[in-house]
């Protein structure tokens, strides 16, 4: 009952800060869980990957309801990022189960990774209305396009994808990260999504979550079908991100986002220092 | 006459610009202020519309006490405020998106190092450094 309660704790936090930070839930749940509790790796990424499901779903209605994303827009993005989020899920779950340190190597990786989602946070600058360029093939095929209502400047926006074949290929990657690591992929779509394809900033987090949503839905089946989804994870993380992130919400409308991302990116900075450290000395046989 | 913009905002660099043109006006200086007030946000897109809209009338009530605060004391040293504005969003964002509307010849802003926020992105001026077309006057607090 203690590991539900300090879980569900845990899980409200992140549920509060994440939308404040804007970082992603999902990419903090995984990480730290792993570098500040004893749980097994392979449990916190099928807790991980059901905890960035139950939030996109949660929050992908409001989104597409607002007009900030649609289908279409996400259609060619999830065909290439289904499949290597499929693949990730699998070859994550193959590491730590064939290999005897299968899982210090899956510790040391999260850890690395975490250290580069950092830097491409701190070093990529977003931009809140991109000018797009002309539309390419794919993008007039499926018609990647879309109008919303922007409150912030009182006006109707038109937005369309931009550059989407280089896009198809870093969402290939990135499905393939996600899957295998369990980790919502915001960190990584956003910036593709805004700076690529040229999207405005909140659509370009809108799409995110849905295409996380899609993505999420196949990788959660490899890790359940694997058994690595457990009830005592996910059931009180889901609870306590849902309860949380409703709160996060509220507050964003009333404090500044800087300062929290900065802190929320310097407790990362741990949690992946922390997650190489133990990786290295659980392969290095110290415990 | 001249034409500034003057950025502030609830945090200290907004005060440190303040100060600055402030100081330069009793000193002399003369021209025509546009007063731009930015509150930092970034909402998600599942808050609801309703809420969001709510959030913004609160924020603007607020903010036009502040601006109108400041536009006084502007006047009472021999500046000219033409315009004020309250902008919802990114620092740098909503400064560049008014200049290419307002076209000012100088934008005043002000530059709070804080080690933390230094260390994890770049700070808006480093932004409006690179991409302003406009002659900046950065004021260090």
């Amino acid at each position: 009952m203690e590991m539900e309660a300090f879980i569900f704790l845990f899980s409200l936090v992140i549920g509060i800060i994440a939308p404040l930070s804007g970082v992603g839930g999902g990419v903090m749940f995984v990480p730290l869980l792993t570098a500040f509790s004893g749980i097994n790796v392979d449990y916190i990424r099928g807790g991980g990957v059901m905890v960035a499901l139950a939030s996109s779903l949660t929050s992908s209605p409001t989104a597409i309801k607002r007009g900030f994303t649609n289908l279409r827009m996400v259609l060619p993005l999830i065909l290439i990022s289904n499949l290597t989020a499929f693949g990730g899920g699998y070859l994550g779950l193959y590491i730590s189960r064939e290999f005897p340190e299968g899982k210090h190597y899956i510790t040391l990786m999260l850890g690395l990774l975490l250290a580069f989602i950092l830097f491409i946070m701190s070093t990529t600058e977003r931009v809140e209305f991109p000018e797009p360029k002309g539309r390419d093939k794919i993008c007039s095929f499926f018609q990647m396009e879309g109008e919303c209502f922007e409150p912030s400047i009182g006006k109707d926006i038109r937005y369309s994808a931009s550059n989407t074949t280089i896009a198809l290929a870093m969402f290939a990657f990135v499905g393939l990260v996600a899957g295998m690591f369990g980790l919502g992929a915001g960190w990584a779509n956003v910036p593709v999504l805004n700076l690529v394809m040229l999207l405005p900033i909140r659509v370009a987090v809108a799409t995110s979550m849905l295409i996380i949503l899609l993505n999420t839905s196949i990788a959660a089946w490899v890790y359940m079908a694997k058994g690595a989804v457990l009830p005592e994870i996910t059931v009180p993380a889901i609870l306590g991100m849902t309860i949380g992130s409703k709160i996060g919400a509220e507050l964003t409308l009333r404090v500044s986002p800087r300062i929290i991302r900065s802190a929320v990116m310097f407790i990362l900075l741990i949690a992946a220092a922390t997650n190489i450290i133990k990786g290295v000395m659980g392969i290095a046989g110290i415990t | 006459m001249a034409k500034f913009l003057l950025v502030l905002d609830d945090t200290e660099r907004g005060k440190i610009a303040f100060q600055k043109i402030y100081e330069l006006a009793k000193q002399g200086l003369r021209g025509e202020v546009f007063l731009l007030y930015i509150r930092e946000m970034e909402i998600p897109p599942f808050v609801s519309e309703e809420k969001e809209m709510s959030a913004y009338h609160r924020l603007m009530t607020q903010s036009i006490e502040k601006l109108e605060k400041y536009k006084k004391e502007l006047e009472n040293v021999g500046l000219v405020v033409s315009d004020v504005k309250v902008a919802f969003g990114s620092y740098a964002d909503r400064i560049l998106m008014l200049e290419r509307e307002i076209k000012p010849d100088l934008i005043v802003v002000g530059l709070k190092k804080r080690v933390v926020s230094r260390l994890f992105g770049k700070d808006p001026c480093e932004i409006l450094l690179k991409k302003s077309r406009a002659n900046l006057l950065i004021c260090r607090g």
